[in-house]
């Protein structure tokens, strides 16, 4: 599946632009990514997925994210809303893959003010949840919600919410400089019923035993999502660092400088290409580790605590901030012959630069509340 | 099939059970790295532990009751050991190697040096103060001095890297074993980090070496001594030639731990002259965040390579040039990252860190110390892997 997904890159590479330009991952990539089962890479197997370790999410996003970053993150996005939903109540599974376990997930967080508010067996949703990247092929939408507390006092309950495509509108708002081609539009909810089961708070999901894990016996079910998995954002970063890495280092091969120097005997270009590259490769042994040492606790029949759970966070939005460095350390390399629309290298400049900027890898929070937790103190962010 | 894990030796120690002992040393070898860098040496005791775990035949051959355990382990291990001291740390991955680099030539030399005491220690050495060798029948004979020989308190052989001038002119690059009796140690490592190392120089007069204890490094680097040394487990295929074990990264990733560790434990108790717990402060959460990624990103790096490394020996195939290039620079580059880790962490310390006895400052001292070897040279191991990435021809005699 590897070598398959590293097959496609050059046919990924050739239609990234026409991604960025449609604002949309074209069709045929979703169905060679759909034919190839990525999708169902961590989907329970007795819904026909494959139920493997999270590493594969690293494994797969670092190759196809050197094509196309917008594709990877689609890949991404889809393929954990399918290890999301393992966890999920059994009742919540049945909806969504009772009838069609091809049925695919998107996400979206009321970034612009979606309010949930509680009813009679449910919640009822009105307005906007955002950053829906997958949203054009799902059938479902998995929406982060915060459920006003039952008394009026306290903090909201941060949870999950399933909606089916008939319940909400797609609203085209998505003009990001990167990521164009996620196409991570909005939706557009009006009075909405979303019944309990189809909802799971967030803190069912630290790791260890989740409701979906009686049923999906497999230790990827006791794997905590919001922490561990924010490999999600991470592998398209690692890709398209990959990426952009691969461009630069065939291109200047075979370049000149004006002096008629081969830009390859330059050290000062030597320099940026083996700090790259090694920033790369740290970034990514550091998410395999992660995920092996999550994997291991969880077959092991253990639960992370807090420590495991903020070290992850912190250590996946490092892992990105590696990748934004070596692709800026590469980009002098470019000169200004690449200052075209259709320059591989700058959407992969573009595109790692809008990755980090997804909350779970934003360097400055994540490391905040990764430094309290090392201290003791209380962990500013309900979901680590 | 043996997966590095576990000891091929009958009744040999598991991986796992290594890296526990490894973890009861760090307090104790802690505790004494004050006087160790005082006396510019680690103490007996701490070698004697070492000596007695069996550490220093962590890569020894089976045959002379050694492990053979994988690189990861012995990175493991000396992990654990830095984050304690990193002059003992030191001293381990130095020694431990030496054994797994006797492993590499022909057998009369192994046996030279095991076959009448197994527990034999070798430390090794390099001419920078200009020690030289000629070519005699028989052999070579080598005169002057050989510096930088960590672990000579402890050594019964050193293992010195010759240049021996070549018929028509050139040099080859050797290991040449010479015994204790052959060498005087001369008291001069007077460094201001890695103090406690005690790498001193050996001196040596018109002292003959016997063809069979030298060892050709370009030839065990293309594993063409594999079959005269009689060692056929994955770790030789893989030497410290080839780059593939972390002898000086895995201290220096210990050394970084160690330095968080002691903030750590410093900051937690601390309020600042206001009165504000120093712990409470956005600036250093931030501080101990990237220092913790950076050292955990280190150590990802180099487990992975020993990993891959491991699965090549076992795999039974040699290295390329592009396998040895990227782990040299996978190598240093984790260095780079350690020092950027102290480096960040420094202000948190304070004037009041300002004293001989503060276990951060003598990490700081010695990683920066440490990361002079030439193995972790950033600048020297970037630009030979950059050759490969961009399709140059290497330019590094040792690629």
């Amino acid at each position: 599946m590897i070598a398959r997904a590293r097959a496609m890159v050059p046919e990924l590479l050739q239609r990234a632009l026409k991604a960025e330009q449609d604002r949309a991952v074209p069709r045929e990539t979703f169905e060679m990514f759909s034919d190839e089962g990525f999708f169902r890479i961590h989907q329970p197997e007795r819904y026909g997925g494959f139920g493997w370790d999270i590493g594969m999410m690293v494994r797969l996003g670092a190759e196809l994210g050197q094509g196309c970053g917008s594709s990877c993150w689609i890949f991404s996005n889809l393929a954990v809303q399918n290890w999301i939903l393992g966890m999920n109540n059994p009742e919540a599974q049945e909806d969504v893959w009772g009838d069609n376990p091809a049925a695919l997930i998107a996400s979206s967080f009321p970034a612009k003010g979606g309010k949930v508010e509680r009813a009679e067996g449910g919640l009822i949703a009105n307005g906007l949840w955002s950053f829906a990247s997958g949203v054009d092929f799902a059938d479902w939408n998995n929406m982060q919600v915060f459920v006003p507390p039952e008394n009026g006092e306290g903090p909201p309950e941060h949870r999950f919410a399933l909606v089916p495509k008939s319940d909400y509108d797609i609203v085209d708002d998505w003009f990001s400089p990167g990521l164009a081609g996620t196409g991570s539009r909005s939706i557009s909810l009006d009075n909405v019923f979303i019944p309990e089961h189809r909802t799971i708070p967030s803190t069912k999901l630290m790791g260890g035993p989740s409701p979906g894990s009686e049923i999906n016996p497999g230790a990827l079910y006791r794997v905590p999502p919001l922490t561990l998995g924010t490999k999600v954002f991470a592998s398209p970063a690692l890709g398209i660092a990959k990426g952009g890495l691969a461009l630069l280092e065939a291109e200047l091969g075979a370049r000149n400088t004006v002096g008629n120097a081969p830009m390859a005997e330059l050290p000062t270009v030597q320099m940026r290409i083996a700090e790259a590259g090694a920033e790369i490769e740290a970034a990514e042994a550091l998410l395999l580790k992660d995920c092996a040492d999550a994997m291991a606790i969880a077959e092991a029949g253990g639960v992370p605590v807090i420590d495991d759970r903020a070290r992850w966070r912190r250590n996946n939005a490092f892992a990105v901030q590696l990748c934004v460095r070596a692709l800026e350390r590469l980009n002098p390399l470019v000169g200004a012959r690449g200052l075209t629309p259709e320059n591989d290298f700058l959407r992969m400049f573009r595109d790692v630069h809008a990755a980090s900027l997804q909350i779970t890898v934003a360097w400055d929070i994540q490391s905040v509340n990764a430094g309290r937790i090392r201290f003791g103190l209380p962990s500013l962010d309900p979901r680590v | 099939m043996a997966d590095g894990s576990k000891s091929p030796h009958a009744g040999g120690p598991t991986h796992a059970e290594l890296l526990e002992t490894a973890k009861t040393f760090t307090e104790p070898f802690r505790a004494r790295a004050g006087d160790a860098e005082k006396d510019r040496r680690v103490h007996r005791e701490t070698h004697e532990a070492l000596l007695d775990a069996g550490f220093y035949r962590m890569q020894m051959p089976a045959r002379y009751g050694g492990m053979e355990m994988s690189h990861r382990t012995m990175l493991d291990v000396s992990v654990e050991i830095g984050r304690g001291c990193g002059s003992s740390s030191w001293i381990f991955t130095n020694i431990a190697a030496q054994n797994g680099i006797v492993a590499m030539a022909a057998r009369q030399a192994q046996d030279d040096v095991w076959a009448n005491d197994n527990y034999a220690c070798t430390a090794s050495s390099f001419p920078a103060k200009g020690g030289k060798v000629e070519r005699v029948d028989g052999g070579i004979v080598a005169n002057g001095v050989w510096s930088f020989a960590s672990g000579v308190d402890w050594a019964d052989w050193n293992n010195m890297q010759v240049f021996v001038p070549r018929d028509g002119g050139g040099v080859d690059h050797n290991m040449a074993l010479v015994p204790k009796a052959d060498y005087r140690v001369i008291d001069d490592w007077n460094s201001p980090g890695l103090v406690a190392t005690g790498s001193r120089s050996i001196e040596l007069e018109n002292v003959f070496i016997p063809e069979h204890r030298l060892l050709s490094t370009g030839a065990a680097r293309e594993g063409k001594t594999i079959d005269a040394s009689e060692n056929f487990g994955p770790i030789f295929r893989v030497p410290p030639m080839c780059g593939a074990n972390k002898i000086f990264s895995g201290p220096v990733i210990g050394m970084a731990r160690g330095a968080l560790d002691a903030i750590e434990r410093d900051l937690s108790a601390r309020n600042n002259v206001a009165g504000i717990p120093m712990a409470t402060l956005t600036t250093a959460q931030i501080r101990v965040a990237e220092a913790g990624a950076l050292i955990e990103a280190a150590w990802a790096l180099m487990q992975r390579d020993c990993d891959v490394a491991q699965e090549i020996g076992e795999f039974g195939r040699l290295t390329t040039v592009a396998d040895r290039a990227f782990w040299r620079r996978n190598n240093s580059y984790a260095g780079v990252m350690c020092v950027k880790a102290v480096d960040i962490l420094h202000p948190l310390i304070g004037a009041r860190g300002l004293v001989p006895e503060s276990d951060f400052m003598r990490a700081y001292r010695d990683i920066h110390a440490a990361t002079m070897q030439i193995n972790m040279a950033w600048d020297r191991h970037a630009i030979s892997a950059a050759e490969i990435q961009l399709g140059l021809p290497p330019t590094d005699p040792r690629a």
